[in-house]
């Protein structure tokens, strides 16, 4: 597939991926990935007529567990700066 | 400190001839020189404790990719937005080396979540590689085969693949890299890059090492839905020179485009295994040159959605909670991640797009389905495939700087495919060129591990 790579790409993926990119990265990116969507395109030579995607490399079944409580020992706002009476503290929704 | 292997280090504890508190304390020692000339680690630990687990690998030091947790010590993938994230609870991989009594040293550099070639998209440090302090020491396990290679004690250490994060470093370094079957070890506790590329293995240098280590940390787990639930496996077994009547094809799309002289010494290595009765046969593998690109769509993909928990909120990079939720997040994630984290996500959400999922993320998987079966018609007739591990030698870090993204990528062609099909894959030092090492690399059928570490074994052992 053959993509025009423009800035105003670069910055709706930007946003998409909530991630803040700079001027210079925004000039960066968009050269970077009008090559690099080149390189894709390469799998366009590949017929692909009728065959299953493969989301795994070797055959899995679904695995199931019961829906049960289970007790844990750590706490899980240890790691965190961002907290308030036992919860996370968030930033604003809306 | 005498020099041992793990094998000789083992018996020695088994028949009570060392002083096991005076042996760590050595190696603590010795880590310290190491990590001031070649900095293999991101973190080292303060205090190496005998465990009273008197197991398999009881006193033996491993080392960590610092992308697999290790409760109460410091886990950051190598991302500025990771930075002081202590994990509360240990990787499965890490309980099972902790049940049989293996110490851990420290957490070993890498590219930033494993997304890199050479180990150098690095926010804490650059490790050097031993065989020459102004070369890669490969990526993006680099910090797990720089300790592996500058260690004067015993010592395994546990690395991570995507796309060739074991197999690079290992052969830029003349040291052994094992990548298991996808789903052979527990990837629960590691911080995905890939979920269906990720596979947590070895890096030894000799290949009892990473037998040794894999029998350890391959188990069935309940905690990965992926974890295959087959019977535990001692492979040291595998470890003789009975490979008379076994097969390899050699794949001629493996030799184009690489370094001449790595070319003859790979050759050189597979006339070797055929005078020991390993015969070969010069096969084709068309689909080849389209396993990079599939990768680094289906890599890139999920590493967007994998990347989306990275948000300042629970743990790692925090900042004042400013703006309105995605202004906060994006605002965290434009300063913890790094610029081919940026971009690996960027190009990820990009294939995922509506309009663009078929065309890229949805045409990868299937070329990546035809890859399979490609390898899989291969192994029919042959117990293994033989080629190089990497078509350069170990570049200079100067060099890499002048690299384009594209043509970092395109370095990966040859460990990309047994990745992207799941195969398992060893790479074993073959000779080495004006100081630089140069790798053989051994790729096997799904839980295959035995054939590929016979062979490799055997190839060990006629030098």
């Amino acid at each position: 597939m053959k993509v025009e790579v423009d800035k105003k790409l670069v910055e709706h993926v930007s946003k998409l991926a909530r991630i803040k990119i700079s001027e210079e990265e925004k000039e960066e990116f968009t050269s970077q990935f009008d090559s690099i969507l080149n390189f894709f395109s390469k799998i366009d030579e590949v017929n692909t007529e009728n065959v299953e995607p493969a989301f795994q490399p070797i055959d899995l079944k679904n695995v199931l567990r019961k829906d049960e409580v289970k007790k844990f020992d750590w706490d899980p706002l240890a790691n965190t700066k961002h907290k308030e009476n036992k919860h996370f503290k968030g930033p604003r929704i809306v | 400190m005498k020099k041992l292997s793990v094998k000789e280090f083992l018996n020695e504890v088994k028949n009570g001839n060392l002083d096991l508190e005076d042996f760590l304390a050595k190696v603590k020692e010795s880590c310290e020189k190491i990590q001031k000339e070649f900095s293999p680690f991101i973190t080292l630990v303060e205090n190496f404790r005998l465990s009273s687990n008197k197991g398999k690998i009881f006193g033996l030091p491993i080392s960590i990719k610092d992308n697999i947790c290790t409760k109460g010590i410091q886990t950051t993938a190598g991302s500025k937005i990771l930075e002081g994230y202590i994990p509360p609870f240990n990787a499965t991989c890490i309980e099972n080396v902790l049940e049989e009594g293996g110490i851990i040293i420290g957490k070993t550099a890498m590219d930033e979540f494993g997304f890199g070639t050479f180990c150098t998209n690095c926010y804490y440090c650059l490790p050097k590689n031993p065989l020459d302090k102004e070369r890669s020491c490969g990526g993006s396990s680099g910090g797990s085969s720089c300790i592996t290679l500058s260690a004067n004690f015993p010592h395994v250490s546990i690395a991570e693949s995507t796309g060739g994060s074991i197999s690079c470093p290992a052969c830029f370094t003349s040291t052994i890299g094992l990548t298991p079957t996808y789903g052979l070890v527990s990837r629960f506790g590691l911080i995905d890059y890939a979920n269906s590329l990720d596979k947590i293995g070895c890096i030894g240098k000799e290949v009892f090492d990473v037998a040794l280590l894999l029998s350890i940390i391959a188990s069935y787990d309940k905690k990965d839905s992926t974890s295959l639930n087959i019977k535990k496996v001692d492979y040291t077994q595998f470890l003789n020179k009975d490979v008379k009547g076994m097969k390899v094809g050699i794949p001629k799309e493996y030799f184009e485009n690489v370094n001449e002289r790595i070319v003859e010494k790979v050759w050189d290595g597979i006339k070797l295994l055929e005078k020991l009765g390993i015969s070969y046969e010069e096969i084709s593998l068309p689909l080849t040159p389209y396993a990079s690109p599939s990768y680094y769509i289906i890599a890139m993909a999920e590493a967007s959605t994998n990347l989306a928990k990275f948000c300042g909120m629970r743990y790692g990079l925090h900042l004042p909670l400013k703006g309105n939720f995605n202004e906060y997040f994006s605002e965290v994630r434009g300063k913890g991640f790094g610029k081919e984290a940026k971009r690996r996500i960027m190009l990820g959400t990009f294939a995922r797009m509506a309009g663009y999922r078929e065309a890229y993320y949805l045409k990868a998987l299937k070329i990546r389905r035809l890859i399979i079966n490609e390898f899989k018609r291969a192994f029919k007739k042959f117990d293994a495939i033989i080629a190089p591990t990497m078509p350069i030698l170990p570049p200079k870090f100067k060099d890499i700087e002048k690299l384009e993204p594209v043509e970092n990528y395109m370095m990966d062609i040859l460990t990309v495919p047994p990745n992207l099909a799941g195969m398992p894959h060893i790479s074993i030092p073959c000779g080495k060129i004006n100081g630089l090492s140069v790798g053989l690399h051994i790729i096997g059928d799904h839980l295959q591990e035995g054939k590929i570490l016979k062979i490799a074994y055997t190839l060990e052992n006629v030098k």
